[in-house]
């Protein structure tokens, strides 16, 4: 009755008085007095009435209320001698400190006063209270006495030293040195609880740098094989699963009691843990062909209980192994099939993860349905959410294009599939593009299926729906009517639908593609030279041009400026296209149709045949011989006075051109993978022929001009701005253009086209790379033909990555713009930390001073055999190489060396200290682990 | 890190115990609390109690109207943070004796206390059940001792 007066509200009445509220508003408004309460109470003198304060603090910050403010008087309830206001303060400071409280300046010396308390709680409440707030100073400061109470006499307090001491490395790692011989000690101890904790802190700590904790395998091997501690167990498994990828010889030694668990153990945690540290610590290698099938027939039984859960973890579990073991994996095929309608999304997305790895040319079929009948709502109210029916259209896309269409036996089937999944994830984010991309890959890799993409193709433009609800397939769908024209049953139409299109429906990047599609299809239509050049069919295709070019003239103000330049570019050419027919005689007496419809303009497109190529290809090309790519061939151009007019025209023209230019070498990288292997310059832009006289006047002038630049101070800066804008396309585009340096007159030509993007003449320059011309092509059962990727590189060297459609594919998905993880704890401390000071006993010294002499011979060796190489001036590739790393080796040893023996200098009087550190040499230490292990077996 | 933070929420997604193993501002708890929130809540019955949430797995349990949410790191083992949620449950059982909601709302500070004997930087610290209890009450006796004292001295004995 006492304690109740003395403060208004009890935390009782706080939390009833929260609860009796009726409203939101009215809620947020109890609390906000509460909270003024509180300002007064924290204030008081009375101890009682603090703490309680603070206690209702603590309660309302967990409902989201800030109570910051209020860390000093956090602080002060700490401090507090009685145990019920300790706990309260220590409370109350986990939930609400962080490691930039400032306060936490001043409770040094308060929990150094706690650490060092007679009563064990104490002692133990201000361990559990600093792993919440511990900051770098406070694990400085406190590290010693931690370090000290790791060795309490009661094991309550020892685990609790033991576990901090992770927090502490977080955020000190240097404390990791001078504790780890204890630390080490730890893992003896005769109590379980602390021999866990240290078994944890090891376990985390070796995520971060497995080799420091090398030394340990031997201990950490005992306690695998002799407690029954199935939460310790699973701790021991996981270190190990981070230490076996640095020491392959551990495998041998742990899969043995680790097959032993697998197969005794009731407990799902820890046969899974077993199996998930076989797969995740890299021991399952292509020839473990036994304990794969141990690891897939146990993770079988998960699938035949009931539990979701062991479901769940089965399917990741398979999913790990079916890298190495798909066929393994894939004797189970019908249980994981089961999952892929599970009613729990999460499972389903496992599977049909898995799935994609599973099929083959039989089951292709069936699993696409089943598949493409999720994605169908089968009601209003039960749309799937869109992420898991993107997820389904990915695993369907990859299902099929795996290795090269290998489980595709009819395409006119994928194309139809391809369709259909446009129509059913209309809405969908995305994803239409994806899809888009495959019907681009699969219509010109697959020749016999070209017109049906053309079909569905065409349909697809001329929707409107897609146009609305999909429309991120049409920028391939655009591409492959227009690269494709010939198929077109209905060019006319097709085209009539384009130009119709209202402006503000389609997005730039399509329009882009439209602009560019459109001559082609024109070419198609009015070029066909087998139909007779009537009058009719002249005023006919007249109007469609006249149409061509109010459609073009809309968008060469375009702001887009890929729009803008192909439209601008094609303008012109429809209204010279016009002026053609124009002058034509009005009667029939003339029935071919126009040179410039009929064979200029086909000749742009038609010269040759795109095929697909290697995204590799343009890093194989190697740099011909002379060529210095970072100099520059566009020399900078001046503002000079005493230019004539002509000249600064000229200089205005290069200008824009290179902007356009630059803008057209990253655009064009973009939209497709395919590149178009295009020698021939356009005719529109070729205003004048070029005369060989003319380039050697240009020449000569440029000379002459770079001669005043050097002598004249003022052209310094204007030089500087644009040689740097020379410089600034992307390096590959400069490679691509690299056939041109010996055409220096290219810019002021204005005929950027007429560099050959493909066609480099490799051969002639680097004798041993020849240009594979040859289309490889690779049978299919139903034999269709899959063209493969064109590269450059000899005959191995050719052999295209098969994941590389996918890898591309996922390249183009839009990356998921993911914040930064606020999850992932900030452990950057230690994951560099060189654990320099084991400690290792006398015999351990030795073996360093024996591996020093070693490193000394070695190093004679080696520089006999560099007196050697110096000789010899023929040497076999082979050995060089060999010599290469013994060199590498000893001189990495040395490096070593020298940084000890500069360390021993600086702190002689640590020379002990400095000795134990000297066993850091790899190799000893894994040999020691070795030897360690062996005895401990025996 | 095993445990990265425990959320009790209620049905309703009223939060009745959060603790926090790693330091983040309020604001980013209250996104992550948020999120998870939502993402439990939707779940059904009959559904795994794993869920993945920005590149880190939520392992849930649903105790009565008490959901008990563990976030954990992806290569944490999803099974055993089932067992520690279960253990956490029971230990709460047998302090409170047939433990409700209420009680956890109540004495929202004795759930606290009993997690921070269980679990220390997101690790399982004590194996042992019977450990934990015994130390809780090691921690009343003394603070209701330190009461009795000074009830006497403000009675002047």
């Amino acid at each position: 009755m006492l304690m109740k007066n003395r403060f208004k509200k009890s935390l009782h009445d706080l939390i009833r008085g929260i609860r009796g509220c009726k409203d939101p508003e009215a809620t947020d408004k109890y609390i906000r007095d509460a909270m003024s309460e509180c300002r007064q109470e924290v204030l008081s003198q009375d101890m009682d009435i603090k703490s309680m304060a603070v206690l209702k603090l603590a309660y309302l910050q967990m409902l989201g209320y800030d109570m910051t403010w209020a860390s000093f008087n956090v602080l002060e309830v700490m401090s507090s001698p009685k145990f019920a206001h300790k706990r309260v303060g220590y409370l109350a400071a986990m939930q609400s400190f962080g490691v930039d409280t400032d306060v936490l300046m001043l409770a040094t010396n308060m929990l150094k006063k706690d650490l060092a308390s007679s009563n064990h709680l104490d002692v133990a409440m201000a361990i559990s209270g600093l792993s919440n707030i511990v900051s770098p100073s406070l694990a400085r400061d406190l590290a010693e006495d931690l370090i000290k109470m790791m060795n309490h006499s009661k094991p309550y307090v020892r685990k609790k030293a033991v576990m901090v001491m992770y927090k502490i490395f977080l955020q000190f790692p240097e404390a990791l040195r001078t504790s780890f011989p204890r630390l080490r000690e730890k893992l003896e101890d005769p109590e379980i609880s602390v021999v866990s904790a240290t078994v944890n802190v090891i376990c985390e700590l070796a995520k971060k740098h497995p080799k420091n904790y090398l030394p340990l395998a031997p201990q950490l091997f005992n306690i695998l094989t002799t407690s029954s501690n199935n939460w310790m167990l699973i701790k021991i498994i996981k270190l190990f699963a981070s230490l076996a990828p640095i020491e392959p010889r551990l495998k041998a030694k742990i899969i043995p009691p680790i097959t032993n668990i697998i197969q005794t153990t009731t407990a799902m945690s820890l046969l899974y843990e077993c199996i998930n540290c076989i797969v995740s610590g890299g021991m399952l290698s292509k020839d473990d062909e036994q304990l794969a099938t141990m690891c897939v027939g146990k993770l079988r039984i998960f699938f035949e209980e009931t539990d979701q859960n062991l479901k769940f973890v089965g399917l990741l579990a398979y999913n790990k192994i079916v890298l190495t073991h798909p066929l393994l994996v894939a004797q189970n095929a019908d249980v994981i099939m089961d999952c892929m309608d599970d009613p729990d999304l999460s499972i389903r997305e496992r599977a049909v993860e898995l799935v994609v790895y599973l099929v083959n040319t039989d089951t292709l079929f069936e699993v696409v349905k089943r598949l493409m009948l999720q994605l169908i709502p089968q009601s209003r109210d039960q749309v799937l959410p869109e992420h898991y029916r993107t997820e389904v259209v990915r695993r369907i896309l990859d299902m099929c294009s795996n290795n090269t269409y290998a489980n595709v036996t009819n395409f006119e089937w994928y194309i139809a599939v391809l369709v259909d999944l446009i129509k059913i994830t209309e809405g969908v984010k995305d994803i239409g593009a994806e899809i888009g991309m495959e019907l681009q890959n699969v219509a010109v890799r697959v020749r016999s299926v070209r017109d049906y993409a053309v079909g569905a193709s065409a349909r697809m433009v001329t929707d409107k729906d897609i146009m609305i609800k999909n429309p991120g397939v049409l920028k391939y769908a655009g591409w492959i009517i227009g690269e494709y024209a010939i198929y077109l049953d209905n060019p006319e139409f097709i085209l009539d639908t384009i130009v119709n299109i209202e402006p503000q429906t389609l997005s730039d990047d399509i329009k882009a593609v439209y602009i560019h599609a459109i001559p082609k299809i024109y070419c198609q239509y009015a070029g066909n030279d087998r139909i007779p050049w009537t009058h009719s069919r002249a005023q006919e295709i007249l109007q469609l041009t006249e149409n061509i070019v109010t459609y073009l003239e809309k968008y060469s103000t375009s702001m887009d400026i890929e729009v803008q330049e192909r439209s601008v570019e094609f303008l012109e050419m429809f209204r010279l296209i016009a002026l053609a027919i124009k002058e034509r005689p009005a009667d029939d007496s003339d029935l071919t149709p126009p040179a410039l419809v009929s064979q200029a303009m086909p000749s742009m497109f038609n010269f040759w045949e795109l095929n697909p190529v290697s995204a590799k290809a343009q890093k194989r090309i190697p740099i011909p011989e002379g060529l210095d790519l970072d100099e520059e061939f566009n020399v900078p151009v001046v503002y000079s006075e005493s230019e004539d007019e002509e000249e600064a025209l000229l200089r205005e023209q290069i200008m824009k051109q290179q902007e356009l230019n630059s803008s057209k070498n990253v655009n064009t990288a973009s939209p497709s993978v395919i590149v178009k292997a295009k020698s021939k310059s356009k005719s529109s832009r070729e205003a004048a022929p070029s005369e060989s006289e003319d380039e050697e006047d240009m020449e000569r002038r440029r000379q002459e001009r770079r001669r005043r630049q050097a002598e004249d101070p003022y052209y310094i800066l204007e030089s500087d701005k644009v040689a740097s804008k020379s410089r600034k396309p992307r390096r590959d585009s400069s490679s691509s253009e690299s056939s041109g340096p010996e055409d220096p007159m290219k810019n002021e030509k204005l005929d950027i086209d007429s560099i050959p993007i493909m066609k480099l003449e490799i051969a002639s320059i680097a004798a041993p790379v020849t240009k594979k011309k040859s289309k490889r092509h690779r049978t299919q059962p139903a034999h269709v033909e899959i063209a493969k990727e064109e590269t450059f590189g000899d005959e191995n060297g050719t052999i295209v990555d098969p994941d590389e459609i996918a890898q591309r594919r996922s390249s183009a998905r839009a990356a998921p713009h993911r914040a930064k993880n606020i999850l992932r704890v900030d452990a950057r401390g230690l994951e560099n930390y060189d654990l320099d000071s084991a400690d290792e006993d006398e015999a351990d010294r030795q073996e360093v001073e024996k591996f020093k002499a070693e490193i000394l011979e070695a190093r004679k060796k080696a520089a006999k055999a560099a007196e050697e190489e110096v000789k010899a001036t023929h040497i076999v590739v082979k050995k060089k190489k060999k010599k290469a790393k013994v060199v590498k080796r000893v001189k990495k040893s040395n490096e070593k060396i020298d940084d000890k023996a500069s360390q021993k200098a600086a702190e002689e009087d640590n020379e002990k200290n400095d000795d134990k550190a000297e066993d850091k040499v790899d190799d000893k230490v894994e040999d020691k682990v070795e030897e360690k292990i062996d005895g401990k077996e025996e | 890190m095993a445990v990265q933070y425990i959320i009790l929420l209620s049905r309703q997604g009223k939060v009745r115990l959060a603790k926090w193993f790693l330091t983040l501002s309020l604001k980013e708890k209250s996104k992550i609390v948020k999120d998870v929130s939502t993402l439990v809540l939707g779940r059904r019955t009959k559904m795994c109690n794993f869920l993945e949430y920005k590149e880190s797995k939520v392992v849930y349990r649903r105790y009565a109207s008490l959901f008990f949410i563990a976030g954990i790191d992806s290569s944490d083992n999803e099974l055993i943070t089932l067992e520690t949620i279960h253990r956490y449950v029971e230990q709460m059982d047998r302090y409170y004796g047939n433990v409700c909601e209420l009680d956890i709302i109540f004495n929202f500070q004795k759930a606290y206390y009993i997690l921070d004997e269980l679990l220390l930087a997101g690790e399982l610290q004590e194996s042992s059940k019977r450990d934990v209890l015994r130390r809780i009450s090691q921690q009343d006796a003394l603070e209701e001792a330190e009461g009795d004292e000074e009830k006497f001295s403000r009675l002047g004995i």
